[in-house]
């Protein structure tokens, strides 16, 4: 069996590095069987081909995919980037990012139409992902609380199931643009820090507990947890109670970051 | 009294009224102010009841000059009384918003004193949050009835939203139930709302940067049950409302007993499935395309309890199905019961890629559980689809559980959800 062997594409890990992977798709002319983030795996089944993230050759292809497919496309293709998708054992992403890979390319042949292959599974998989990540970073636009330290800057816990901090860092860049703020994602240990003009995605080591760190409230800020926290058992009508139906819509999971469901 | 009072007992007398979404108004950050509005709406948290919490809903006051039979604030009513000044109100508002806790701030109030004493006290909040805070968030404020025009007017240039409660369905009912209220007081304010708000959607497409008037435009609401109208009478007047009107939304709220013994007043709730079947019909209205009479022809004075009112008019209608999935355009999909805007549009999409049969029907997540009485895909039905015309009404009630209220809830409160399952 003289079976050619098969291409892995590794990547930075980034979405830059991504659509740089979909651009060396087409100009290295390598059907990749598989896409890894980061560092260096040895594989049996597969060669490895390292791609560079390079900013012009990622603009490209993301102007390319907003114009020859939709705008509605390159939002699948950025939130489906962001979500978690299945892993396998190791730990490594198993089929999102090639099955995002042949979305896109379906797209660059099809066109706007991309979106009406349902049947296949690999869009419909592709879809699925990026309406999960943008339905958890909508929800976390709304979730997410800030808390006032001691230092003026309003800090904000989340521990999201994807990736959505860049998406959340977009939104409050725009709606607190006159405070200073932070929102730390302790899974995954990284966090945006709002500097009044702009943000930037540090890492935090995981080890470094930020929560309790910067939980040195002012006292105001007692005050008003206080005050929302009465607000919010003031508004439930309860003939109507239904815990059920509020465990549906806000999910145990985003509790341990909320105010109201507190001590 | 403390603020955390004033609080408790001003968000509590709130909390009935529906009209929570924030939506209808897309709005960036500016350099220098703090906020922006989304127009899909977010919701910050979900109370106990299921029920998305998105604005700081509260009453300015709840001390009232007027006796409205129906409300638990009037005049002669033994609650707790409070009232904030505008500077409290602000500063809530802000440190709620800082937090993430809000949208924004929806603001109502009992008269107190007289209306414009009342509509001033509304605009000095909104100053203080505008001006001095530089709030760019959402705000809905209600104009009150008999209020100076002149202060309306102001207040419309710093709002969002404004609405102008509708309160009764019918002028006798207003006679009987709320003597200080006539519908010439009430449609008075309205009017006023829509004509400014036509005429800054001019001034605005003439001139960029004119001066915008509540952008996310007038909505209303009435109470359900409280009086004898029929629902054929209520559809009646949303539709006029929508279309004379150009209002965005009435939102209906089913009367809760406030008082007992009353002559004139029901002791009970009427079924929360009347609010629900009314919120189903006000959709048939808004976006798919039905007119009231379609919804409640001649003879039928109330809304179907077992069913929703698309399938009721399906079954008058039978000469209009089947309608062949691969071919009818989409507002012919709407008719079909069971089928939204969403799988409507899913289906207009698929099908651009070849024919579709019921697997692919399934497949883009069209539910065919009622759908399939009414529709063909390539000139085939489904075959549990193939019922006898006589069959139909009973395969088409909801069961047993339709009828409770719990199972209504999870069904979504459609008020709340702004999503209606028809
Ligand atoms: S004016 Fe409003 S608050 Fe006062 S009694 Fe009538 S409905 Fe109640």
């Amino acid at each position: 069996m003289s079976e050619r062997k098969r291409v892995a594409a590794v990547f930075d890990g980034t979405y830059g590095g991504f659509l740089c992977v979909v651009y060396s798709s087409y100009y290295d002319k390598l059907d990749y069987a598989f896409i890894d983030e980061g560092e260096v795996e040895i594989r049996l089944d597969a060669e490895p081909f390292y791609v560079a993230a390079d900013r012009g050759k990622a603009l490209r292809v993301l102007t390319a995919v907003r114009q020859k497919i939709s705008p509605q496309a390159e939002s699948n293709l950025y939130h489906a980037f962001l979500a978690d998708g299945p892993r396998r054992e190791d730990g490594r992403d198993d089929s999102r990012l090639i099955n995002l890979l042949r979305y896109i390319r379906l797209g660059f042949r099809v066109g706007r139409a991309v979106d009406d292959y349902t049947r296949e599974p690999y869009v419909r998989s592709t879809q699925k992902l990026a309406f999960a990540a943008a339905r958890e970073a909508q929800r976390l636009m709304g979730f997410c609380r800030f808390t006032l330290t001691d230092q003026g800057v309003y800090y904000a816990s989340v521990s999201p199931v994807h990736n959505v901090l860049p998406i959340l860092a977009e939104h409050f860049r725009d709606r607190f643009m006159n405070q200073l703020w932070i929102i730390h994602d302790v899974k995954r240990g990284k966090a945006a820090v709002y500097d009044g003009r702009d943000y930037r995605v540090e890492c935090v080591p995981p080890q470094a507990n930020v929560r309790t760190n910067v939980r040195t409230f002012v006292r105001e800020e007692e005050r008003f947890q206080h005050l929302w926290k009465a607000f919010f058992e003031a508004v439930a009508v309860e003939e109507r109670e239904n815990a059920k139906l509020q465990r549906q819509f806000l999910p145990a999971r985003y509790r341990t970051h909320m105010t109201e469901f507190l001590p | 009294m403390d603020i955390l009072e004033k609080l408790q007992i001003l968000s509590a007398a709130a909390k009935y009224d529906v009209a929570c979404t924030s939506s209808g108004v897309n709005r960036q950050g500016r350099r220098g102010s703090l906020g922006s509005a989304a127009a899909c709406g977010i919701c910050h948290s979900f109370a106990a009841d299921g029920r998305c919490v998105s604005l700081l809903k509260i009453l300015q006051t709840n001390i009232c000059v007027y006796d409205c039979q129906y409300c638990v604030n009037r005049s002669s009513s033994d609650v707790p009384r409070a009232a904030f000044t505008p500077a409290e109100i602000a500063e809530l508002t802000m440190n709620f918003y800082r937090r993430n806790y809000i949208e924004g701030l929806f603001l109502s109030s009992a008269v107190m004193r007289d209306p414009s004493f009342t509509m001033e006290q509304t605009l000095k909040t909104l100053r203080l949050l505008r001006q001095e805070y530089r709030f760019n968030g959402y705000i809905h404020v209600k104009a009150i009835p008999g209020a100076d025009p002149n202060l309306i007017t102001q207040v419309g240039r710093l709002a969002d939203r404004m609405s102008v409660n509708i309160e009764l369905p019918s002028e006798k009912s207003l006679r009987l139930l709320a003597p200080d209220k006539t519908k010439h007081s009430i449609l008075t304010p309205m009017k006023l709302l829509t004509d400014a708000i036509v005429q800054a959607r001019e001034e605005t497409r003439l001139f960029p940067g004119a001066p915008d008037f509540v952008p996310a435009g007038q909505s209303t609401q009435l109470i359900v049950g409280a009086t004898e109208e029929s629902d054929k009478s209520i559809v009646r007047l949303s539709e006029g409302l929508y279309k004379r009107f150009g209002l965005k939304r009435v939102f209906y709220s089913a009367y809760t007993p406030v008082i007992s013994g009353h002559p004139l007043l029901p002791a009970s709730k009427p079924p929360l499935l009347r609010e629900h079947r009314l919120y189903q019909a006000d959709w048939l209205l808004r976006f798919y395309g039905f007119s009231a009479s379609e919804i409640l022809p001649d003879g039928n004075e109330n809304l179907n309890l077992a069913m929703d009112p698309k399938c009721a008019w399906a079954l008058r209608n039978p000469q209009f199905f089947p309608v062949e999935i691969n071919r009818a355009d989409y507002f012919i999909l709407l008719r079909v019961p069971g089928i939204g805007e969403r799988s409507a549009q899913r289906i207009v999409n698929a099908r651009r890629a070849g024919a579709l049969c019921f697997d692919h029907l399934r497949k883009i997540g069209v539910v065919l559980k009622r759908a399939q009485y009414f529709i063909t895909c390539a000139g085939k039905t489904l075959e549990t689809g193939r019922v006898p015309p006589a069959l139909l009404p009973v395969k088409l009630t909801e069961t047993g559980e339709a009828y409770q209220q719990m199972n209504l809830w999870e069904d979504g409160p459609l008020a709340l959800r702004d999503e209606a399952n028809v």
